[in-house]
């Protein structure tokens, strides 16, 4: 799901980036020092998944796993994605530098998206609700991503309708591959390491409040 | 515990990325040459599986377009070209992946020059005798496909992520997190000894 350059025209490319600019200084405020491992981990992750393919039909598509991001580390998702996406993008040549914005905006964005909604609901107690918010986190994002990638295609000319179903139909397989994954990650951070769940800024006693914000 | 439960998940990420053998799709590679006055197209996805049904056009450098269409199910796309220059192809696959490519195209200078003779048989200096030119051209053609063949599958091969490359770059990532950790402890003063 990487727009290639030359795709989309500049007025899309230009309120792309913008947004995803946005994007990222918020994340980039809310990323306290001791977030920073986390955040590369997840970071790490993204990259790496962008490698493991599901054959779909004619086509295939790839891992993309931006709502575990989201879940795990909220804002500080779009400094993640981006971190990985330009990696992706100086070594594989995926993407485009034009694009680099506007991708990270399609990624990040529903990776925050499904933080925000299916936070709260993957640190209840109740094991099927969190499991739940997983899938949800999982596939929702993929969802939200094809859509907006969709539409970044319909304002550059393409017909909103086929482009969203080319796009939002190849990656069924993938919403549901990455809604379990997602569940089963929640599920197993539950019981391991509970506090990974929130990214929420806690203060730790005995540590200053306001932590290393900038 | 948080590090060795993250290890152990990109562990399984890896391996799985291993096993599949590397195959995906972000990009597609755009591939052209020139043979007997028509330029030949060849589109595919990083993981091998021909582009289909993308539209495909060429301009002239003067932006006039030389040939428009779409890929067939393999991939291919090809046009009658006979002029000189630098053409510009360019394709998209309508799901937000595509690629350009400038092609040189020579309008056959480079293809073997056309029989001056109207039989196709011309003397060559030192084989005292004559060659079917011809002949010659199609038996080197068939000679030649394995080349071509092996040449393509090198050149589908390099434009995969190596390892190395996968590693380099989670290497990267570490390495600038510690950057910025580094700065942040430096700016707090909690990375200093007492």
């Amino acid at each position: 799901m990487h727009l290639s350059d030359g795709i989309v025209t500049w007025p899309v490319l230009a309120a792309g980036t913008a947004a995803a600019a946005a994007g990222l200084a918020v994340g980039l405020s809310r990323i306290r020092a001791e977030q920073v491992p986390r955040v590369a981990v997840w970071s790490s992750v993204f990259f790496v998944a962008s490698l493991i393919h599901v054959p779909v039909g004619v086509t295939s598509v790839h891992l993309i796993l931006n709502g575990i991001n989201g879940l795990l580390l909220g804002w500080a998702a779009f400094p993640s994605i981006f971190m990985a996406l330009t990696l992706q993008m100086l070594l594989f040549q995926y993407g485009g530098i034009t694009v680099l914005g506007l991708n990270t905006l399609i990624m990040a964005f529903p990776a925050v998206a499904a933080g925000l909604l299916f936070g709260s609901m993957a640190r209840s107690q109740k094991e099927n609700r969190a499991l739940a918010a997983g899938f949800l986190a999982g596939s929702f994002s993929i969802l939200l991503s094809g859509t907006l990638l969709a539409l970044a295609l319909a304002f550059s000319g393409e017909q909103f309708l086929p482009a969203a179903l080319v796009v939002v139909g190849a990656h069924v397989p993938i919403m549901l591959i990455e809604g379990v994954l997602t569940a089963a990650c929640v599920g197993f951070l539950r019981k391991v390491k509970p506090g990974l769940l929130d990214y929420r800024p806690v203060v730790l006693s005995g540590e200053r409040k306001g932590g290393q914000d900038q | 515990m948080k590090g060795r439960l993250f290890s152990l998940f990109l562990g399984v990420v890896f391996s799985e990325f291993l096993i599949t053998g590397v195959a995906f799709a972000h990009k597609v590679n755009l591939f052209a040459y020139y043979e007997d006055g028509r330029v030949f197209t060849e589109s595919y996805f990083s993981d091998g599986a021909p582009c289909r049904s993308a539209r495909i056009s060429a301009r002239e450098d003067g932006g006039q377009v030389v040939a428009e269409g779409a890929t067939d199910q393999e991939g291919l796309f090809s046009f009658p070209y006979e002029g000189a220059g630098s053409l510009k192809i360019s394709l998209n696959a309508g799901d937000g992946h595509g690629a350009q490519i400038t092609f040189q195209a020579d309008g056959g200078k480079n293809a073997p020059a056309a029989p001056e003779k109207p039989s196709g048989v011309e003397d060559l200096p030192g084989t005292g005798g004559s060659v079917d030119v011809q002949a010659v051209r199609q038996i080197l053609g068939e000679e030649l496909a394995p080349i071509r063949e092996s040449m393509d599958h090198i050149r589908k091969k390099l434009e995969r992520p190596t390892f190395d490359k996968v590693v380099g770059g989670l290497g990267w990532i570490v390495g600038l997190a510690g950057a910025y950790l580094w700065g942040a402890s430096r700016k707090s003063g909690r990375g200093k000894r007492e």
